[in-house]
């Protein structure tokens, strides 16, 4: 049947189509789409909005906890200057140098977190 | 028979049974027209390339190998005839102005206070947007799958869903 030139369509395929269901209305399955499609406008929309916030709400949460930690020395940096020699020596201690480290790294991790807020949804996209 | 897969229905129409090809026709007929109406949104056209796609699919049966889903290959079938049917027509031309129109600022239907309903949302589209936007929320095919179907690299697949999405946002005022 295929293998030859016999390629014509059968009749009951040709009657097929001719009695072929109405296929226009749907409204099921369309509003199905268009909810599809708007859910994803919707959640596109939202990676927008926290690709241009996200970095930054990141970055004031990291300096204002940077700032808190940092608070008791910064309190302390008049006394500090007026004694610096006793504060230097102090520092050099290796439990003085461990609680200045956290400061620091948690303003580095601040300047990541940035970066990665800002980075890392450009490369999510779709 | 009726509940034989696509599959077995092809090899018993490919050894002769023309009635396990009745059964596929009527099985995908409806979905296939539906999605070329939405296309085209143009019911006689879709109906005429739809019936064009089964006879070519009835012609063309030995070279289904059965690599993906029947459906998908009547899909790939059905806008090829349809985007000949287009051509044969003149209608491409009239369709793609039509829409040039709308992108300039002029739209026919779609406003940005209007409720978006499908056929707002699709007459803001292109033709290949439409296709990947259809196939991706109508049918449930992957970005990879859309690409094998309307023979399109799958990195232009997702520029078309991503510029239809983003379109559909900006036409429509939609935000969080």
């Amino acid at each position: 049947m295929m293998n030859g030139n016999d390629t014509e369509l059968p009749p009951k395929l040709a009657a097929l189509f001719r009695e072929a269901p109405e296929a226009s209305q749907d409204p099921a399955s369309d509003e199905a789409f268009v909810q599809a499609v708007l859910r994803d406008v919707r959640r596109h929309a939202r990676a927008q909005l926290w690709r241009e916030t996200g970095p930054w709400l990141l970055a004031v949460a990291g300096i204002t906890i940077a700032s808190w930690l940092l608070l008791p020395q910064l309190l302390a940096l008049p006394s500090l200057i007026a004694s610096w020699p006793d504060a230097l020596l102090s520092s050099l201690r290796v439990g003085e140098a461990g609680s200045k480290l956290l400061p620091a790294a948690v303003l580095l991790l601040a300047v990541l977190l940035q970066f990665l807020g800002d980075w890392l949804p450009r490369r999510w996209q779709p | 028979m009726k509940e034989a897969s696509d599959q077995a229905l092809v090899a018993l129409a490919l050894a002769g049974q023309t009635s396990a090809f009745e059964l596929l026709v009527r099985r995908h007929q409806l979905a296939v027209r539906r999605w070329l109406r939405r296309l085209g949104n143009d019911a006689a056209l879709a109906d005429d390339a739809a019936q064009d796609a089964f006879v070519h699919a009835w012609r063309q049966l030995a070279a289904f190998r059965g690599e993906g889903s029947f459906r998908s290959w009547l899909y790939r079938i059905a806008y090829c005839q349809f985007l000949q049917a287009l051509r044969s027509r003149r209608s491409r031309q009239a369709l793609q102005e039509r829409l040039q129109h709308e992108e300039d600022g002029e739209p026919l239907v779609a406003d940005c206070h209007a409720t978006p309903d499908l056929e707002r949302l699709l007459a803001i589209l292109g033709l290949e947007e439409r296709a990947c936007l259809l196939l991706s929320y109508g049918e449930g095919y992957s970005h990879a799958e859309i690409g094998d179907l309307l023979d399109l690299p799958l990195g232009t697949v997702k520029s078309h869903l991503r510029r239809g999405v983003l379109r559909i946002r900006e036409r429509f005022g939609i935000e969080v």
